[in-house]
């Protein structure tokens, strides 16, 4: 009989693709419950690097060293796009702090985050990071540096060129990749992760709650969601894409379970083709797979 | 004048190459069987002598752009020094490659031609699906593969760039476009298209899939795996295949060009990553050259 692992495995196989998973009840972890495909290795981030930055974000707040209701002007120059929110206007706009938050993670707003980013700092992402014992997670740019390299790299004069001379099945890129992208981490540092911010310790109570509120309020591609198609389960989660790269990571919660379910789903497909439903549907089934077996263990425990 | 005290560079190359594939110092110290103080300090003194950074420390180890750039030469370096050492060593084991069987032959033929001035051993040469073969290089059964793309690749090197082979669809002689020179693939959306089965490579599978389905073509997975059965497919009557050989020919069967070459055979070689085993450089280009004539 195969395990979960495998069945998982398989289904990314099948799905054209390369998959990294984690899943794990976010009040403990241990090898009798978690399920874990190639669990530790380093994965480009894309646009989840966006949870690093926000946990980092709530604990500048927490110090005192940041007011999140201050207002900033974001300015227009240097856009890349590449996403909604702010990125597609273009003129500036004046918000507070932690409605940059906000956009950053509810439509992964691209310049939102480059704000954010620039007033928080890395060396206070990697100071958050490394404290939560999260040592394989580095964030060194934001997607716009990301995009900016794409640019240069493909010699595209828009990001939009640029993003459709990555989705050519002619030109393979993905090994450009790791010098392109900015921001990795392991699938397993991603649930530690949520895990911190669902149990109140990433940051302050207060600052974990508004987290788990962005995330739950997120948008974006079905992915980690199609797998838990109910009414009563909640999905909070953030996505990430850039070229073959597609990812979901999120806390699921049932009900009447005694915890909600980390898991974070990462995806490299062979096919360099811009929309690939076959994939998102992918994260979603293989994310249920493994809660399912999860919930299955845990329940007979009990 | 005075020169610094010279470098060992065989061995600050095997030193770099154990970091470079592993990307964790502890890791490749262990695999060279040293500590990891003095392999640290080794990788320092080369990137020192050398006047660039060749990994990026962080949370984790990544390759700069010289380190990758590096690693083909240090491959060559390390082999190479290999073979002085050990003059008397039995001649290295001929090249293991495997090859999709939707290759024409003609092509096949060429790569072993070009195996065999390689080396005085006879190559061996075996035929496997896309997947199969990347599972077989990754577990060094093989020492390189030439795959359909895209296929999913893990644990190998990939060439960066493709051989693209345009491709003719092969009708039935009693098609109504069986005469023409050429014909647009949506002028074909009654005849079901017969290709490999899609565990073989669901990736390509998918693609191709999607192309047909634009154009209203209905695909029949796992009728036609190779030129012969996209011969018995179309001379049977009931449907058509793809193939790469312009001079593929047999009764019942009319071979017409596919305008703007909508379906081609994208192919990709996938290298073992072990030192010893990999193809150089310069066979490797033979390879490419080989098939792409």
């Amino acid at each position: 009989m195969e395990t979960t692992a495998e069945r998982i495995r398989q289904a990314f196989a099948d799905a054209g693709v390369r998959g990294w998973l984690h899943a794990r009840p976010v009040r403990e972890s241990g090898p009798c419950t978690e399920i874990a495909v190639h669990a530790d290795d380093v994965v480009p981030l894309a646009s989840v690097y966006k949870l690093p930055l926000l946990v980092a974000f709530l604990r500048a707040v927490d110090e005192g060293v940041l007011d999140p209701s201050q207002r900033t002007t974001v300015r227009p120059d240097g856009r890349v796009g590449g996403s909604p929110g702010i990125a597609m206007m273009r003129d500036p706009v004046t918000i507070s702090w932690r409605d940059l938050a906000a956009s950053m993670i509810s439509v992964s707003d691209n310049a939102a985050a480059d704000a954010l980013y620039r007033k928080v700092g890395d060396a206070r992402i990697a100071a958050a990071m490394t404290s939560l014992g999260l040592t394989d997670t580095v964030v060194r740019g934001t997607a716009s540096d990301e995009l900016r390299a794409l640019l240069e790299s493909t010699r595209a004069k828009t990001t939009d060129a640029a993003l459709r001379a990555l989705a050519d099945n002619d030109h393979p890129m993905e090994h450009r990749y790791s010098a392109l992208l900015r921001s990795f981490s392991t699938p397993r540092d991603i649930t530690a992760l949520l895990s911190a911010v669902w149990t109140g310790t990433a940051a302050s109570k207060g600052q974990c709650a508004l987290a788990r509120e962005l995330l739950a309020a997120a948008t974006g591609p079905y992915r980690l969601r199609r797998g838990f198609p109910f009414d009563g389960v909640t999905v909070a989660h953030k996505i990430g894409t850039f070229g073959a790269l597609r990812h979901d990571v999120g806390v699921v919660e049932y009900p009447d379970d005694e915890s909600p379910w980390a898991v974070a789903v990462l995806t490299e497909a062979a096919r360099a083709d811009r929309i690939l439903p076959d994939v998102d549907a992918v994260i979603g089934a293989t994310a249920r797979t493994a809660v399912d077996a999860l919930r299955g263990v845990v329940r007979h425990r009990a | 004048m005075h020169r610094g005290r010279s470098l060992d560079l065989v061995r600050h190359m095997q030193y770099f190459l154990a970091v470079a594939e592993s990307l964790h110092f502890g890791r490749a110290a262990e695999t060279l069987g040293m500590s990891q103080p003095p392999l640290s300090q080794g990788i320092q003194r080369l990137e020192a002598r050398l006047g660039a950074r060749l990994f990026d420390r962080g949370a984790t180890v990544r390759l700069t752009a010289e380190g990758e750039a590096l690693v083909p030469k240090a491959r060559v370096l390390v082999a190479a020094a290999e073979t002085i050492m050990a003059p008397d060593a039995p001649p290295r084991t001929a090249v293991r490659l495997g090859v999709v069987a939707q290759l024409p032959a003609r092509r096949t033929a060429q790569l072993a031609r070009t195996l065999r001035s390689f080396g005085p051993t006879a190559p061996s040469v075996v035929t496997a699906s896309s997947v199969e073969l990347v599972g077989r290089v990754g577990a060094g059964q093989l020492d390189a593969a030439l795959v359909l793309h895209p296929v999913v690749i893990e644990a190998v090197d990939a060439e960066p760039s493709l051989v693209r082979l345009p491709t003719w669809v092969v009708l039935p002689d009693s098609h109504p476009r069986a005469k023409a020179r050429s014909v647009r693939l949506a002028d074909l959306a009654d005849t079901p298209l017969a290709t490999a089965a899609r565990a073989e490579n669901p990736a390509a599978h998918d693609l191709l899939h999607d192309i047909a389905a634009a154009a209203g073509i209905t695909v029949l997975p796992g009728v036609a795996a190779d030129d012969r059965g996209a011969v018995l497919a179309a001379a049977s009557g009931r449907c058509m295949a793809l193939t790469a050989d312009p001079k593929l020919a047999a009764p019942g069967c009319a071979l017409v060009a596919l305008a703007d070459d909508p379906l081609p055979m994208r192919l990709r070689f996938i290298w073992v990553r072990d030192p010893r085993r990999t193809p150089g450089p310069d066979l490797r280009s033979a390879l490419i050259a080989a098939v792409a004539a």
